[in-house]
């Protein structure tokens, strides 16, 4: 499933318009946009707020978390106006100016050849220019990148810190768009506009990459067989101990060629009265799956 | 054939990620000329990449990320005694890299370290004042400098195993191994050869190396480069290290040695080292949950001490027979069997 997290719904446009999305009418605190496989919420300016969005977003009942790439997409500023606008970039580094942690994805490493990468600074108030930019942020270790641009934002580390605490490594990523250099009090609606779109198809393209080859990590084998484990399990009155120790053996018996559910079937109309019974029981059933011969 | 391409480093990283203060060491230099076209990332401490909670190994190897990073102390730990001390009374280990570029299964570093990305110890110097007052308290000292890594694999990013050789003449009591899988004949065959560098090369059959030792050259590559190392008069150890005990390696274990020794001239072979898969029980539990269809996981073993390892009477059993193969070509007192 594809999600994001999108400060304002102005950014959040073009996206909900490509996926077809519709809004979700349930109370939310923050506006939820679905489609098939695509999920968006609208946050609101500033990382608290992208942080309880997230949060609020993975925490949703039908999410599977395991099978999740969040994004968090908008637009930031560049300390360098050598980056035209509209310049779409992945974060592979976030910091947060306030406590000066850094946040790092591992997916950014895989979008390399399709977008470049950029260091992205998250700040409390708008990027106001070079000259206005909290102190740390001088110091030549953070401003002599010959080769990564150096952007601003203002959710970014509030979306990484909390994607951190539910998804792995490789499951959440900022892209970003520079619309401006410095925020300046007469910033033109249509800049963003045509940021956003100068920006989208590359993003669009991207997107579509990040979802088909996202990373799976392995099911383990005996997923297959948990609706008849679990009758099992409720038949046998099995302890969750117990019902472990079953999936293990279940497991090593499908990745032996071998047939488990033929084994576990037998068993499905046995009844077990007394603790001993059951782990009479449970080590026939064990048994069977060991000395059963691979297909 | 291995199933799987050799992955010895080759300017194979889109991300490298420098510490600020690592940036001026000439091992930071040598490596990022040779990445030119990696992003470079400024970083405070390499932990904050490093030990991130909830990072997949799985996919950091099929993305791998490099860290250049300043040692801090200490730069020498214990010997552990998982490991075989050949002997020695003082026996160390040290780490100038921390983790692999190819991907074994049975690798314990997978459930050690929660990053599969490699981190690269700049600092040398450091490193080599560290071992030489070490190295001066002991008549006879042992290093080995390739346990959480393969040094000799990391050579085409930057000659660890080059730079510790210049260090020997300083150090007469000291013995170093250097153990790998790797086939880097050309770092054979240029490196001057010396009494105490010793090269230990992990050897196993072509079927065990395309089940377990993911991106490793086969076994072919491998003889080939032992032969390159004993032909430039380099101390060479064999390590049949980890052997496994499934049914379907039996026969091709027996091939094995005898393949071996038909191969490679046992009379020039300074030792060998023989054992059995074993894992730190943390360490094993922690691997099963990411590699959960893992065969090798969900075997039966016994654990003695933290340590999770093949039960005694089939380590019995399958250690004479390999053993009485191995004894036909080395003297007892030269095989080392832990």
């Amino acid at each position: 499933m594809l999600a994001f997290v999108i400060a304002i719904h102005r950014e959040a446009e073009g996206l909900i318009a490509h996926f077809g999305l519709s809004k979700d009418m349930h109370p939310h605190p923050f506006a939820i946009y679905r489609g098939e496989s695509v999920i968006l919420t609208v946050s609101g300016v500033g990382k608290l707020n992208a942080a309880m969005a997230t949060t609020y977003l993975l925490s949703l009942p039908d999410i599977h978390r395991d099978h999740v790439i969040l994004v968090n997409y908008g637009c930031c500023a560049s300390w360098s106006s050598t980056l035209p606008i509209g310049y779409l970039s992945a974060a592979v580094k976030v910091t947060d100016s306030d406590t000066h942690h850094d946040y790092f994805s591992d997916l950014a490493s895989y979008v390399i050849p399709h977008v470049p990468l950029s260091e992205l600074v998250c700040l409390s108030s708008p990027f106001r220019g070079a000259d206005d930019a909290p102190t740390f942020i001088h110091s030549p270790a953070i401003t002599e990148h010959p080769d990564v641009p150096l952007l601003f934002d203002m959710e970014s580390a509030g979306f990484c810190h909390a994607a951190g605490k539910f998804l792995h490594t490789y499951q959440y990523l900022c892209l970003k768009v520079v619309t401006d250099y410095g925020l300046r009090s007469d910033l033109s609606l249509d800049v963003l506009d045509q940021a956003l779109h100068s920006g989208k198809t590359p993003l669009l393209d991207l997107i579509e990459r990040l979802v088909a080859n996202a990373f799976q990590p392995e099911a383990p084998a005996e997923r297959q067989f948990e609706p008849i484990l679990f009758e099992l399990s409720q038949k046998l009155r099995l302890t969750h101990q117990m019902q472990r120790s079953l999936a293990l053996e279940v497991r090593k018996s499908a990745l032996m060629n071998k047939s488990p559910e033929e084994v576990l079937s037998r068993y499905l109309h046995t009844e077990t009265a007394t603790r001993q019974e059951r782990r009479v029981m449970l080590d026939a059933l064990i048994s069977e799956l060991r000395n059963q011969r691979p297909i | 054939m291995p199933s799987y391409p050799s992955s010895e480093t080759n300017g194979r990283y889109n991300v490298i990620y420098v510490e600020n203060h690592a940036f001026d060491y000439p091992v930071s230099q040598a490596i990022l000329a040779k990445n030119t076209g990696a992003t470079i990332i400024r970083i405070h401490n390499y932990k904050d990449v490093f030990n991130r909670s909830r990072q997949n190994p799985i996919y950091q190897k099929q993305h791998p990320s490099l860290i250049l990073a300043v040692k801090p102390e200490p730069f020498l730990y214990l010997g552990p005694d998982v490991c075989q001390n050949f002997g020695y009374d003082a026996f160390y280990y040290s780490n100038f890299l921390l983790n692999c570029p190819f991907d074994c299964e049975y690798c314990y570093l997978g459930g050690m370290y929660t990053s599969a990305h490699t981190v690269a110890f700049v600092n040398t110097e450091d490193f080599r004042k560290s071992i030489l007052d070490t190295s001066r308290k002991h008549e006879r000292m042992l290093l080995a400098l390739s346990y959480d890594t393969d040094l000799a694999a990391f050579d085409g990013m930057y000659s660890y195993t080059r730079e510790v050789s210049g260090w020997l003449n300083d150090m007469p009591g000291l013995s170093i191994e250097i153990r790998t899988k790797s086939a880097n004949t050309a770092l054979i065959q240029n490196l001057r050869p010396s009494s105490s560098l010793i090269f230990a090369f992990s050897l196993s059959p072509q079927s065990v190396i395309d089940r377990y030792e993911r991106h490793t050259p086969g076994l072919e590559a491998r003889i080939r480069t032992v032969k390159a190392a004993l032909s430039a008069g380099h101390p060479v150890r064999l390590c049949f290290d980890p052997v496994f005990t499934d049914d379907t390696f039996r026969e091709d274990y027996d091939l094995f040695f005898e393949h071996i020794f038909k191969r490679l001239p046992a009379d020039k072979i300074r030792d060998v080292s023989y054992g059995f898969f074993r894992m730190n029980d943390a360490f094993f539990k922690r691997i099963a949950r990411y590699r959960p269809n893992s065969l090798l996981y969900l075997d039966d073993y016994e654990i003695t001490d933290h340590v999770v390892g093949v039960q005694s009477d089939l380590r019995e059993s399958v250690s004479s027979r390999h053993l009485e193969k191995i004894y036909a070509h080395i003297p007892k007192e030269r095989v080392f069997v832990l």
